[in-house]
């Protein structure tokens, strides 16, 4: 049976080391996915994931159950990340590879179904939309990586933001209308690219 | 544009009481452009789905069981001093408890006794008893004829002019008077054992306070192997 949060943040106050790391199971994945969106580069999405970790386990007689573990989790996330971004004044980096090798490729298949150039094209987007987000203001991508890839609701983002819950929409709503807009224009551009590539090859 | 951001965003991730759905519904029927809107949302979001985060390695070390240690370690340095201290105070105790039940276990009535030897009273029953014999033995010498008054002895001792005096008495002065003889002879006695067992209780007790002190000493080691040993174990940092 598997036990809850709640239940394992319990046996780990009292001093249960196990039940921490279970947590950390649980929970390693997403918190590394948030850093890493909200910074751009692996080294410094694994810093403050175990930063992150550490912070939980030291606060953990701390936490008294009034929001999620989990949003508790990703607050002390947002807020490392924020953090290290002040710290080395930068905005998020989208490293972007030189070219595509296929046999990289061939590992990120998300199945064998999947075309050479369905895979292609699911890369470019990939980081066309990191770069996309790399350009938004710090609220909208905080506002939106809440939202899109670890499902919180708006009050939920709304405490964890400090903001009032309209804030959160109002912030969704812009951010994801500059994201459209830059897509669309990027795609826009690419299949402009492809397009004169095939009529100058042909 | 119509002013309905907040109202589409909650439409769009389904945020909203299903009377609000409804209505943001009806309103898209009749407005195209927030149509055009909630449509571009939609594929927005469809889009973020692609951004792929690199598969990566686990970023904790989990936390590793308490090492066994070692089964003198089991014990706290704590407990060891507090067993230690027990051990001091039980011998201790002991010498306090003989000294203080040995007379009371002595306190049964002469008179319950099997034999006079073994008869054991404390030292306030003998002297009270021995009182009442000598006053007793006293009134009976200064009643026959011819005696005067006998002066009292501050000493325990029955003078010997009493016993001598006692002599002539009748059967009962007399046996009063073995009975005292008897009574403090008992009584030197007890005080002898009395005096055996405080020289036995304190050689214990130095035996215990050498042993005391070894545990202090193996304590005082142990504590320092402890600290060799943590200072050892410990990642560099």
């Amino acid at each position: 049976m598997t036990r809850t949060d709640e239940e394992l943040v319990a046996s780990a106050t009292a001093g249960d080391m196990e039940s921490f790391n279970q947590l950390v199971i649980r929970w390693e994945r997403p918190i590394y996915a948030l850093a890493y969106r909200t910074l751009g580069r692996e080294e410094d999405a694994r810093d403050v994931a175990q930063e992150a970790f550490l912070r939980a386990y030291r606060g953990l007689r701390g936490f008294k159950g009034e929001a999620k573990f989990s949003s508790w989790l990703y607050r002390i996330t947002v807020n490392l990340c924020r953090d290290w971004m002040r710290r080395e004044r930068r905005a998020p980096i989208v490293s972007l590879p030189e070219g595509v090798d296929p046999v990289d490729l061939a590992d990120d298949q998300a199945s064998p179904a999947e075309s050479v150039e369905d895979l292609v094209a699911r890369r470019e987007m990939s980081q066309a939309v990191a770069r996309a987000m790399a350009d938004l203001p710090e609220e909208q991508r905080s506002a939106i990586l809440l939202k899109e890839y670890h499902g919180l609701t708006f009050q939920e983002i709304a405490d964890m933001l400090n903001c009032p819950l309209s804030t959160v929409k109002t912030r969704l709503y812009q951010g994801l209308s500059v994201l459209r807009r830059r897509l669309e224009r990027q795609q826009a551009e690419e299949a402009s690219l492809r397009r004169a590539t095939w009529e100058s090859s042909s | 544009m119509c002013e309905q951001r907040e109202r589409l965003i909650s439409y769009v991730y389904d945020e909203c009481e299903p009377q609000e759905r409804q209505n943001v519904e009806l309103h898209l029927s009749g407005c195209p452009t927030c149509r055009d809107e909630i449509g571009g949302l939609r594929r927005v979001r469809q889009d973020l789905l692609a951004w792929d985060v690199p598969e990566h390695g686990s970023v904790w070390k989990p936390f590793a069981p308490p090492a066994p240690k070692p089964s003198w370690r089991d014990v706290p340095a704590w407990a060891l001093a507090a067993a230690a201290g027990l051990i001091f105070l039980a011998g201790a105790a002991g010498g306090v408890a003989t000294r203080v039940l040995w007379p009371a276990m002595a306190a049964v009535p002469a008179e319950a006794s099997s034999g006079a030897g073994s008869a054991m009273a404390p030292p306030a029953t003998l002297a009270q008893i021995k009182a009442d014999i000598l006053a007793e033995v006293r009134a009976e010498v200064e009643q026959r004829p011819g005696s005067g008054p006998i002066q009292q002895h501050q000493s325990d001792a029955i003078p010997a002019h009493m016993v001598q005096g006692a002599s002539g008495a009748s059967p009962e002065v007399r046996q009063l008077t073995r009975r005292l003889a008897e009574l403090e002879q008992d009584y030197q006695d007890w005080r002898n054992d009395q005096i055996r067992l405080n020289v036995q209780v304190n050689e214990k007790l130095v035996g215990l306070g050498t042993r005391t002190r070894t545990l202090s000493n193996m304590l005082d080691l142990s504590t320092h192997f402890q600290r060799i040993s943590a200072a050892a174990t410990e990642p560099a940092r």
